[in-house]
């Protein structure tokens, strides 16, 4: 018997990225929150926002539910001075079911419905010029499909916005999208969210108002994880807090994709090279991990490019690396450990040059070699 | 839901639907149709429906025996291709169960997994639209489908494709007092075609409509003499087909397209000194012979009109490619020599989808632009070509 192909479902949800949260659920973004409330409340929206600050801070989170306010007729400010809307309006309903005909998200896995077979079969490494056109400057062209009397009419949110092509050689996206971000239809907003805004172009930069996101402290990052419900043992918990350095997104990641291994295997290997021991497959694991990681996060994402993930997974190896060797670094400082403090310095500057490699495409496997090397060099010879 | 259809009717309609469905879309639903059976008073009827967020259609069905009303959410493309291949069958029978719809014939059976029909977006419908939209509702009309159909034939074809301005990616359609028109421009040509209609605006109504709606629209019409209802809101049009939207057996609704429509009337010209009356399929002949030594860099033919022969000389030059020269002899000419280029695709364009034997140039000076009319509902503007 023929079944239905249940996995399908998940996938579309994934790239719902579900239902907006309410303001008040947001935590550690007091500014950006106060700002977005106060463009309502004084009736002055403007139609392009580019919302940027690290990984994983809330930033697509505060988009969508300050979409959804926008779209929401209901709307109204709170006595906590943020904004909510009725959760049994019409309106509502269909923003929760990700089903709102009016609120556009646009996200580099998009290309993958492209009536193109080559953009279909692409790396996802940029958001292509097609699929702006098809989701955003065509959609933005026509009328909205609710006539609710909402704040905005119709709403596209554009995440990792950074991928936009701008190269030479291909489609110039960014220069594309300009009259539409210079004056939309009425109604309409564009929020661009980033992780990277030097990558927008200053054309697009200026045509937008601009908000910070930044790293939760400690505090918020306590308070965010008692509200989470995420159940992670507690000497795994110290731990993770340190990597993600205030990021709820990237803790959620490590939780959900099994990062908490990547510390059981590599730990005793960076223990073992900072007593002088080098291990010799510390990079040959490196790079079995990023690939495995990899594999599984295309494994359970329908839509994924195995490049892009990739790429990412070795973002974050290199991340927890840093991360590692700046705790360490912390303990010479207090230590005082002048000449340790010293060989640190030097190996975060080996991560960034493997960031850098990674930047220009040098195959991952190479870079992870060559990393490790470095690492197990005293500074003193490299220098 | 089980109903027995006739094949070829439920194949004209899903294939009509089908057209609409997007063909790859992250939301599913978008890319099925909602098929509901029921029993009214007004006989049994199956209604298949398809949306791709900005386009819905819903076309009705009477040829059916509904055996037991319901719905179901099917992938378009597979549908259309079942039913299309199932071509020795007078009558096919769909039977839904769980979300999944089997279809049987004589010899064969499938089965098609299908989705939830509640996840299937509301499709906008005309009576209850005018009902909740009477706020935003500029306007109702009714129009005959043949008249509708001869006014998008006669402008579709000069709308601009992929062009930043978004406006003009769609046609212009305005309604005052007892007359309705279309206008559609790329900027290097426009075309305007009116027509008179059974009811009264007494104030000037316009909006643009996308190109794809006008396209289905084209390809629903069977019937010249069937009415259309029309109502505009806001931020919709919808086409109902039939007396009544209680009768209607299809319903068209579109999103508009937002922007201002370049101010056409300006662009008319009024002061032309020459003019020329032509035999249609003369013309259409010289052009398309003297564009065949054109190429991409050349595109334009000359048009040496003289006055006291009353002769036209089409010619045309490619670099590298040779050169040609038609000759057409005039009937009717009135006003002096001129010499003026044109690109040959834009006159053969609108010399393709007028009806009329006779048609009328105007012209001016080499420089400006020249006017095609066929009778007193259809004006063409076309910008001349530099061949120097």
């Amino acid at each position: 018997m023929a079944q239905k192909p249940s996995q399908l479902e998940t996938d579309l949800n994934e790239l719902n990225q579900g239902a907006p949260k309410p303001l008040a659920h947001i935590v550690g973004q007091d500014g950006p929150l106060h700002t977005l409330c106060e463009a309502v409340r004084c009736d002055r929206v403007h139609h392009a926002w580019i919302f940027h600050g690290p990984k994983g801070v809330g930033k697509f989170t505060t988009a969508l539910s300050f979409a959804a306010l926008l779209l929401n007729p209901t709307t109204t400010c709170t006595a906590d001075n943020l904004l909510a809307a009725d959760p049994d309006d019409h309106t509502s309903k269909l923003l929760n079911a990700g089903t709102h005909p009016d609120l556009h998200i646009i996200c580099k896995e998009l290309a993958r419905f492209s009536d193109d077979r080559q953009i279909r079969e692409a790396k996802q490494m940029s958001i292509p010029k097609k699929v702006i056109e098809q989701y955003l400057l065509v959609p933005a062209s026509l009328a909205p499909s609710m006539n609710t009397g909402s704040r905005a009419s119709k709403v596209f949110i554009i995440d990792e916005a950074d991928l936009l092509d701008r190269s030479q050689t291909n489609a110039p996206v960014q220069n594309a999208m300009l009259k539409t971000l210079e004056e939309p239809s009425p109604g309409t907003v564009m929020i661009l969210v980033t992780d990277r805004e030097q990558k927008l172009l200053p054309t697009v930069r200026s045509r937008c108002q601009r908000i910070a996101f930044s790293s939760l402290s400690d505090q918020s990052m306590q308070l965010w994880l008692r509200s989470s419900g995420l159940e992670v043992s507690p000497g795994d918990v110290d731990w993770l807090l340190r990597f993600v350095a205030g990021s709820p997104g990237e803790f959620v990641q490590a939780v959900q994709t099994g990062l908490i291994a990547w510390q059981r295997t590599m730990e005793p290997m960076l223990r073992a090279m900072d007593q002088g021991n080098a291990p010799m497959d510390l990079g040959s694991t490196m790079a079995t991990l990023i690939d495995q990681w990899a594999a599984d996060y295309v494994a359970k994402h329908r839509y994924a490019s195995k490049d892009a993930a990739n790429k990412h997974a070795a973002g974050l190896m290199l991340n927890y690396l840093s991360s590692t060797i700046r705790h360490q670094l912390k303990h010479d400082a207090i230590q005082g450990d002048i000449s340790a403090m010293h060989r640190r310095t030097g190996m975060i500057d080996r991560i960034h040059e493997a960031e850098l490699r990674l930047g220009s495409n040098v195959q991952i496997g190479l870079v992870m070699e060559a990393l490790a090397a470095s690492l197990s060099c005293p500074v003193e010879i490299q220098a | 839901m089980k109903v027995i259809c006739d094949r070829s009717s439920l194949l004209e309609a899903v294939n009509l639907v089908s057209s609409v469905a997007a063909t790859r879309s992250p939301r599913l639903q978008l890319t099925c149709v909602h098929l509901i059976a029921s029993n009214s008073g007004d006989g049994s009827h199956l209604d298949l429906q398809a949306t791709d967020a900005d386009i819905s259609l819903s076309i009705r069905l009477h040829q059916v025996e509904v055996q037991e009303p319901g719905n179901s959410l099917i992938p378009a493309d597979k549908l259309r291709q079942i039913i299309s291949a199932e071509d020795n069958e007078s009558t096919l029978t769909l039977q839904a169960k769980n979300q999944d719809l089997t279809i049987t014939g004589n010899d064969a059976h499938f089965k098609i997994l299908g989705h939830d029909p509640q996840e299937f977006p509301t499709i906008p419908q005309f009576s209850t639209t005018i009902a909740e939209n009477s706020a935003s509702l500029k306007t109702t009309m009714s129009q005959q489908a043949g008249e509708l159909a001869t006014i998008i034939s006669r402008t579709l074809f000069a709308t601009a494709r992929e062009n930043s301005r978004y406006a003009i990616n769609g046609v212009l359609f305005r309604s005052e007092g007892k007359y309705m028109e279309m206008v559609a421009t790329d900027g290097r040509r426009l075309a305007l075609s009116r027509t008179s209609t059974a009811s009264n605006n007494d104030s000037a109504v316009s909006c643009i409509i996308p190109t794809k709606a006008l396209a289905l629209l084209q390809k629903i019409i069977h019937e010249p003499e069937e009415p259309i209802q029309i109502a505009i809101t806001e931020n919709q049009i919808l086409f109902c087909f039939g007396d009544s939207p209680q009768d209607s057996h299809a319903t068209l609704c579109s999103n508009l397209v937002e922007g201002t429509f370049p101010p056409y009337e300006d662009v008319i010209p009024k002061d032309q000194d020459k003019k020329i009356t032509f035999q249609k399929d003369l013309l259409s002949s010289a052009v398309k012979r003297a564009a065949l030594l054109t190429n991409e860099e050349s595109r334009g033919v000359r048009l040496a009109f003289n006055a006291d022969k009353k002769t036209l000389e089409l010619s045309s030059r490619a670099p590298e490619m040779g050169e040609a020269r038609v000759s057409l002899e005039l009937n009717d000419y009135e006003g002096d020599d001129i010499e003026i280029g044109f690109n040959p695709a834009f006159i053969t364009d609108a010399l393709r989808v007028l009806p009329d034997q006779q048609v009328v140039m105007e012209l001016k000076a080499a420089n400006k632009p020249g006017l095609i009319k066929a009778g007193n509902d259809f004006v063409y503007v076309i910008m001349p070509v530099n061949l120097q």
